[in-house]
């Protein structure tokens, strides 16, 4: 008896300890994540690109807001026929182990990533550059597209324009590192700590001081860069895979910033205390289901449009998105120049069915939905389920996780399937030559099989003209002319919506998550919920 | 001992050579690709057939059998696709975390689990035994997500007296709940071994002796029947030993903790084969080795239970 005296009495002092406070100058984040590299050529997902665009700079970088900006290139200009850019460096930008970045550099990072050996999976952000492609399959040794002009001026040559280029530039594939990276020799960055072949040293506004996996990582100022040091000391990003558990540190007062989970979502805003440090963002990304249209009886447009009519998305969107997404007409979301507000597929049953008996299938038929198991896959793919199966279509709702359901879908082994697609840059571009261009089938991104010989020209000239009105236009035609093919059921460009901590000031949601280093956030106060 | 001992150790080679073997063929046969979780959402063929040609995977099957046996013989595990770290080097980085786990786990459930246990025999058919008794019940069916979120909403979000998740600095606080998270069906069950067997002993003839000389109560109960009650649990807590070890996934999970089961976890989604092999073949040494440790316990608490090997 004694021994479960002295056992409750030990776990009675220590419940009694009350919280630590949160350290005044580390800011506290969450990655749902583990990132799984840190080097810029490797970087594929959101967590690592969120910390890559935090150490990296690249020649420019995206704002808050989306739009480029300078960043280790002070200015550049582009020709007139959109082939080649000048880049000026800014002279003062370092290493975090005080060496001053140069045009070498640059292009070395880039040569770096587009190597034959380099294993990258994100050559095709530089594979316009003028001599890439024969560098990267071994058949040139050097990129005639890159060229140091003196210490600090770089110009990069495209084979023909590409409109969207210098926002691929802003991207973590895009980012420099030092021309001795691929060098095993182990040096120090200014956190102190030795640096890895597989993380080289950056220039930006952090310093990777420490990283344990699956628990952590700490990022320290780079006292090197010239911007100076930025109000906070230290940021924490801490890996908590579950979304409860990020909710309830949030609500301890021991993370400073939340994405607010969907479900969650009234309640925080219910919440009076809280109601006006929500912030919310209108996402680069478009909802769909995908609809194989090379498999029958996908393959005849009737059907695919029936499909989008038995759907009632206006009604998805306000019962389980309570009401905060935009419905999509369109793959292009709103925010990007080419989005237009054109009437989407009217939900209407009798119209579907008399489509679906035209094409032949007055009875319905079977399909097979593919998704990965996530709570908006949940929701969502069991309520266009119902609508279906209400039109006589027998659909069966396929689960898998992400690497076979990924696997089948771009082999084209599966009818129909619940996907999304984010932007990696902001540019209508990158939603239709990847979704929509015949040469992207399958793992390119075009899951859908879709094919059509004119909107492939269409795409094209829409990425070498320059004229920003003129290129809207296009990007306009095309999501339009996709959109009545309808190669997807499409569903709706979500919004998404965050919760700041009451210490933290100046953090602004991003458009994208590369475009926040919080280098204008400031801490002060305790946390107070 | 020393002689089974090494029996027993030389035994784990084929046992573990096994392990491996099926492993490799699970995960051979599994759907999905590790090349493509490593390539992000967009990618060409033709990056996918270089990464292929680099890890090998573009080989007949038993070359790439050949090869995992003759890398498992030197204990060369390969590298992570997915992070480029050596396999090895990962899992012993990680075990450490899940090793303080699954010990404080194990602690509360001994020490709890006994305790409750002979409270509730001693008390037998008091309402002190129902209760204890009833509330081991729900120990062993409340399923370990819900009481890790419970804890959490309790003790992090109301009440603000532990942290919610964590590894922190490594010390006590962040490992209070999701110890108990992951003792809570082992401690009960402990309890309800612990009641049973000690109920059987107190019943032999010996205890009765101890009480006719007039031996206390208490005495009789600890001195002479726990002792003799304790082999069945030492069965239990070895089994449950050998399961926190290897990882806990949910708790590990809802806690936020970098042990070893997330770390397989992850591997498996990702399909970060060497991962997989190396975590697998990790935990399988580690309940071997348990299992070992129990065997040899055994002898130990009671020196009637001889170990050899082979048939009696």
């Amino acid at each position: 008896m004694k021994r479960i005296v002295v056992l409750l009495f030990c776990v009675a002092s220590l419940a009694g300890c009350s919280q630590r406070p949160l350290e005044g100058d580390v800011l506290y984040l969450a990655l749902e994540t583990s990132p799984n590299k840190l080097d810029p050529a490797m970087v594929v997902d959101v967590a690592e690109g969120q910390v890559c665009s935090m150490i990296y700079q690249g020649l420019v970088r995206f704002s808050p807001e989306g739009t480029v900006i300078p960043d280790a290139a002070r200015r550049w200009e582009s020709s007139e026929d959109g082939t080649r850019y000048l880049f000026r460096l800014d002279t003062r930008a370092r290493f975090s182990d005080g060496r001053p970045l140069t045009a070498t550099d640059v292009t070395s990072s880039f040569a770096r990533i587009l190597a034959p050996s380099s294993g990258s999976p994100r050559k095709w952000v530089l594979d316009r550059i003028s001599g890439a492609a024969g560098f990267s399959d071994g058949s040139t040794s050097s990129i005639d597209g890159l060229l140091v002009q003196d210490d600090s001026t770089v110009v990069i040559t495209l084979d023909k324009p590409f409109r969207p280029f210098i926002r691929l530039l802003a991207m973590p594939a895009a980012a420099i590192v030092p021309a001795d990276s691929n060098s095993q020799d182990v040096t120090m960055n200014s956190a102190g700590n030795e640096t890895r072949p597989d993380i080289p040293i950056g220039s930006g506004r952090w310093v990777l001081a420490h990283w344990e996996r699956g628990d952590y990582l700490e990022l320290v100022a780079n006292p090197h860069h010239p911007a100076g040091p930025p109000a906070v000391k230290r940021i924490r990003f801490r890996i908590i895979p579950e979304a409860f558990t990020r909710i309830a540190e949030f609500e301890a007062g021991t993370l400073d910033i939340l994405k607010i989970p969907h479900a969650e979502l009234d309640r925080f805003l219910s919440m009076e205390s809280l109601r006006d440090r929500i912030q919310s963002q209108s996402e680069l990304r478009v909802t769909y289901v995908g609809l194989n249209n090379t498999r029958e009886p996908l393959d005849d447009p009737r059907v695919r449009q029936a499909l989008n009519m038995a759907v009632d998305v206006e009604r998805i969107v306000a019962v389980l998105g309570g009401g905060h997404a935009t419905r999509a007409a369109g793959a292009i979301p709103p925010g990007l120049p080419g989005y237009e507000a054109r009437p989407a597929y009217e939900y209407d049953r009798a119209a579907a069915r008399t489509l679906l008996s035209e094409a032949g299938y007055p009875d319905g038929f079977e399909l097979e939905i593919w998704q990965r198991d996530s709570p908006e896959g949940n929701r969502v793919v069991e309520a266009v389920q119902g609508y279906l199966m209400e039109l006589g279509i027998r659909v069966t709702v396929v689960k898998r996780e992400w690497s076979a359901f990924k696997e089948a879908v771009s082999q084209g082994r599966v009818d129909a399937f619940f996907l999304d697609w984010y932007a990696d840059y902001p540019d209508a571009e990158n939603f239709l030559y990847p979704l929509f261009h015949s040469a992207n089938v399958g793992g390119g991104g075009n899951r859908a099989f879709f094919h059509d010989t004119r909107v492939d020209s269409l795409i094209e000239t829409a990425q070498r003209t320059l004229e920003p009105s003129r290129c809207q236009a296009l990007y306009a035609t095309v999501d339009r002319m996709v959109h009545e093919q309808a190669p997807w059921i499409y569903l709706y460009f979500p919004t998404s919506f965050i919760v700041v901590s009451s210490r933290v000031q100046g953090y602004t949601f991003p458009v994208l998550y590369l475009g926040e280093d919080f280098s204008r956030v400031t801490i002060s106060g305790e946390t107070n919920h | 001992m020393l002689g089974y001992t090494i029996k027993r150790v030389l035994l784990f080679i084929p046992l573990l050579f096994g392990v491996a073997t099926v492993t490799f063929f699970l995960v051979y046969v599994l759907p999905g690709d590790p090349v493509l979780s490593m390539v992000g959402e967009r990618y060409d063929d033709e990056t996918l057939q270089q990464l292929r040609r680099e890890m090998h995977l573009d080989r007949p099957v038993y070359v790439q059998y050949a090869h995992f046996i003759g890398g498992l013989v030197r204990l060369d595990f390969g590298t992570s696709y997915v992070t480029g770290e050596p396999v090895a080097e990962s899992v012993l980085r990680r075990f450490p975390y899940t090793l303080r786990l699954a010990l404080f786990a194990m602690l509360i459930s001994v020490v709890v689990g006994v305790s409750v246990g002979v409270l509730a025999a001693w008390k037998w058919r008091t309402p002190i035994d129902y209760v204890t008794m009833g509330g081991t019940i729900v120990g062993i069916s409340m399923p370990v997500f819900w009481l890790g979120v419970l804890l959490i909403y309790v003790f992090a979000m109301r009440l603000h007296w532990l942290p919610a998740s964590g590894y922190g600095s490594g010390g006590l606080r962040h490992m209070v709940l999701p110890a108990i998270t992951l003792a809570s069906a082992s401690m009960a069950y402990v309890a309800r071994i612990t009641r049973s067997s000690v109920l059987d002993v107190i019943r032999e003839q010996y205890i009765q002796t101890a009480r006719a000389k007039g031996v206390t109560e208490r005495r009789t109960l600890f001195a002479h029947a726990l002792r003799n009650a304790l082999l069945p649990v030492i069965t239990v807590v070895g089994a449950d030993f050998g399961s926190f070890l290897s990882g806990a996934v949910l708790t590990e999970s809802i806690f936020a903790w970098p042990g070893l089961g997330r770390f397989t976890l992850d591997a498996i989604l990702k399909r970060d084969v060497p991962t997989i092999q190396g975590a697998v073949f990790f935990m399988a040494l580690v309940f071997m080795v348990i299992n070992l440790l129990v065997d040899l316990a055994y002898a130990w608490v009671d020196p009637r239970v001889k170990l050899t090997r082979g048939r009696e």
